[in-house]
C-alpha cells in the first residue's frame, strides 16, 4: 500500500535520506523508528508530497506520491510531527474546515473520538496545551476514516492515559483494515501496536524486522537497590549483565526469555526498589551491533 | 481556486482589512475636509511654514483649486500609497509563507486539492481583497466629497484614479506575495517584501525631494500611478495595462516557484 524505494534526499546542510526502501503492506501497522535528525519527518514528507525526492520514488496505493498528492489524499489521514494550526479557530471551527475542504461529512466519527480523547473543543486553538493539540491532530487525521495513516511521532505530548487510548484506537483501526505508519524514537510506542519495524540512522535504513524477532532479541533493563549491596554477586551468577551504581543501586539487563529466572532470585533478596527502565534505541542499537553501536552524537 | 479556503481567509483577514479600510477613509477624509474651495491661501500658507524639500518629497508641490486635483496631488500624491502597502506586507506573509514557516500549511494540503489551486485561490484572495479595499475606497470616498462640497468631484478622473491606485496596489501585492511563496521562512518573505516595497517608496520620496534626483522617482514602482496624466484626462499610455501584465507575471510565477519546491511541513 505504501511503497518507498530508493528514496535518496540530501538538504543543503549534508543531513537528508539515503537510498531509503521499505514498503508497507495493505492492512499493516509499520513503525518508523530512528533517533531525532534520522530522516523520519523527511521520508513521511516525501510520501505526503511536501518534498520531491532527488532520486528514487514512492507511491501510495500505487500512485506516485509527489505527481498524485492530491488524488492521495482522498485515503489518507496524516498526523505531523509538529503540529500547528491555522491562526485564530477554535477547535471546532479547525475540524469544521478541514472536513469541508476534503468535501466530507464525518460528523459522527468526529464525535465518537472527542468523546474518546475527552476533549472539549470550543475554546482558540491558540491557547491548547501541547496535550490537547495533539489530540487535535489526531482526531483530524482519522476522522474522515482513512484507508492509509500517517502518523509522526503521535503519542508526544500525550499523558499515559490517552496514550493508552490512542493505542486502543490504532488496534481497532488496524482490526478494520487500516494501513498505517508511524514513527517514533521510542521502541515502547511502536511495540505494542505495529507487526513490522523499520530502523532508519542518519538517513539509511540500518533494519527492518518483525516486532516480533526484534522483541525476541531484546533484553531488559532495570535498576534495583539491595540492603546488601554484595548480594549482586548473585545476579551476576544468573547471567545478567550488572553495572554498579554506587551506593547501593544496581543497573542490570538480562535476556527477555530468562526474566522468570531473575524474578526467583530476587524473591530471596533483599530488595529496597526495582523498577523497570525502558529501552531506548540507543540500547537497541548497541544490542543489534554487538556493542558496536552509533555514535555519541545521536544518542536519544 | 478553492471556495472553502477562500472564505476561511476572509474569515481570517476581515479585522485587518476592516482596519486598513478605515484608516485609508480616515486619511482620505481628512484631506477632502482641508480642501476649501473659495480660497487656498489657508492651506498654502501652512505649507509654507514647513520646508520646501520636505513637502515636495511628500509630493504636495502644487495647491489645486479644484477639488479633484487637490485629491489628486495630495491623497493619490504619496498617503494612497502607505496604508495598502502595510496590508500587503502583513497579509502576504500570513497567507504563505507563515503557513509554511510553522508547518500549518499541511493542513492546507490535506485535502484532495492541488497545492497550485491553493496557492492560486490564495493569490486571488489578496487581489480580491486590495480591489475591495480600493472599491470602499472610491464608494465612501465619493459619498464624503458629495456631503462636503456636492457635485464639485470629477467622477471619472476619481475613478481612474482608484482604479489605477488598486492595480498598483495589486503590483505591490503580488511582489510581497512572490516572496511569500518563494521563501519558506516568514522572517525572509517579511525582509524582502518590505526590503523592495519600501525601498521603492523611499526612491519615490527622494526622487521627489529635489528636481537634482528627480530619476530616483522615475526608478520607483510608485511612479507607474500618472496622476497627472490622469488629471489631463488624457490616456495614461497603456500603463494600466502594462500594470495589469506585471501583475499577471508576478502571479504565475508564484504559483511556478511554489508549486515546484520541496515544503519543510
Amino acid at each position: 500500500m505504501i511503497q518507498v524505494d530508493h528514496v535518496t534526499l540530501r538538504y543543503p546542510n549534508g543531513k537528508g535520506i539515503q537510498e531509503v526502501s521499505f514498503q508497507v503492506r495493505e492492512g499493516q501497522v509499520m513503525g518508523y523508528l530512528g533517533p531525532n535528525g534520522a530522516g523520519k519527518t523527511t521520508t513521511i514528507r516525501c510520501l505526503l508530497g511536501f518534498s520531491r525526492a532527488d532520486s528514487g520514488s514512492c507511491s501510495i496505493g500505487g500512485m506516485d506520491c509527489w505527481r498524485k498528492a492530491p488524488e492521495i489524499q482522498r485515503l489518507l489521514g496524516y498526523l505531523p510531527g509538529e503540529i500547528a494550526f491555522l491562526d485564530g479557530m477554535t477547535g471546532r471551527q479547525f475540524l469544521g474546515f478541514l472536513s469541508r475542504t476534503r468535501g466530507g461529512r464525518d460528523g459522527v466519527r468526529r464525535r465518537e473520538l472527542e468523546e474518546r480523547f475527552e476533549i472539549d473543543l470550543s475554546g482558540k486553538i491558540k491557547r491548547y496545551s501541547k496535550g490537547m493539540k495533539q489530540k487535535v491532530g489526531i482526531i483530524a487525521a482519522f476522522m474522515h476514516d482513512p484507508q492509509v495513516i500517517i502518523l509522526d511521532e503521535p503519542t508526544s505530548g500525550l499523558d499515559p492515559l490517552m496514550q493508552n487510548r490512542f493505542t486502543d484506537l490504532v488496534l481497532s483501526e488496524k482490526k478494520r483494515g487500516k494501513t498505517i505508519l508511524m514513527s517514533s524514537h521510542m521502541f515502547e510506542e511502536v511495540e505494542k501496536t505495529c507487526d513490522r519495524v523499520v530502523i532508519i540512522r542518519e538517513g539509511r535504513v540500518v533494519l527492518e524486522d518483525s516486532i516480533h524477532a526484534l522483541g525476541q532479541n531484546q533484553r531488559k533493563s532495570f535498576y534495583l537497590r539491595l540492603a546488601q549491596p554484595e548480594q549482586a554477586a548473585r545476579l551476576a551468577e544468573l547471567g545478567c549483565e550488572v553495572a554498579s551504581l554506587p551506593p547501593d543501586r544496581f543497573k542490570i539487563q538480562i535476556q527477555q526469555e530468562r526474566l522468570g529466572d531473575l524474578l526467583g532470585l530476587l524473591a530471596q533478596l533483599d530488595v529496597i526498589s526495582f523498577e523497570s527502565k525502558s529501552q531506548s534505541l540507543e540500547e537497541i542499537f548497541l544490542h543489534l551491533y554487538g556493542g558496536e553501536g552509533p555514535h555519541e552524537s545521536d544518542a536519544v | 481556486m478553492n471556495l472553502t479556503l477562500f472564505k476561511a481567509d476572509l474569515k481570517g483577514n476581515a479585522l485587518l482589512l476592516a482596519i486598513i479600510a478605515y484608516a485609508m477613509m480616515l486619511y482620505f477624509s481628512v484631506i477632502a475636509y482641508m480642501f476649501d474651495p473659495g480660497d487656498t491661501t489657508a492651506i498654502t500658507s501652512m505649507l509654507e511654514l514647513l520646508p520646501e524639500g520636505l513637502m515636495s518629497a511628500f509630493g504636495f508641490d502644487s495647491v489645486s483649486s479644484n477639488l479633484t486635483g487637490f485629491l489628486a496631488d495630495y491623497y493619490y500624491g504619496f498617503i494612497v500609497f502607505i496604508i495598502p502597502l502595510i496590508y500587503c506586507i502583513v497579509t502576504a506573509n500570513k497567507l504563505v509563507a507563515k503557513l509554511v514557516d510553522n508547518g500549518s500549511f499541511s493542513y492546507l494540503l490535506m485535502a484532495p486539492v492541488s497545492r497550485r489551486s491553493v496557492i492560486v485561490t490564495k493569490g486571488l484572495f489578496l487581489l480580491f481583497s486590495i480591489a475591495l479595499l480600493f472599491a470602499l475606497l472610491h464608494v465612501a470616498g465619493g459619498a464624503v466629497c458629495r456631503a462636503l462640497f456636492g457635485d464639485m468631484l470629477n467622477r471619472r478622473v476619481f475613478l481612474r484614479l482608484n482604479l489605477n491606485a488598486a492595480l498598483l496596489t495589486m503590483l505591490v501585492g503580488m511582489i510581497c506575495f512572490f516572496y511569500s511563496c518563494l521563501f519558506n521562512e516568514s522572517r525572509l518573505s517579511l525582509a524582502c517584501s518590505s526590503g523592495v516595497t519600501v525601498g521603492s517608496l523611499l526612491l519615490f520620496m527622494l526622487g521627489g525631494a529635489s528636481p537634482k534626483a528627480g530619476f530616483l522617482k522615475d526608478l520607483s514602482l510608485y511612479s507607474l500611478l500618472d496622476t497627472q496624466r490622469i488629471l489631463e484626462g488624457g490616456g495614461t499610455a497603456g500603463l494600466e495595462g502594462v500594470l495589469a501584465a506585471l501583475i499577471l507575471l508576478l502571479f504565475l510565477l508564484s504559483v511556478l516557484v511554489f508549486d515546484r519546491k520541496n515544503l519543510p511541513i
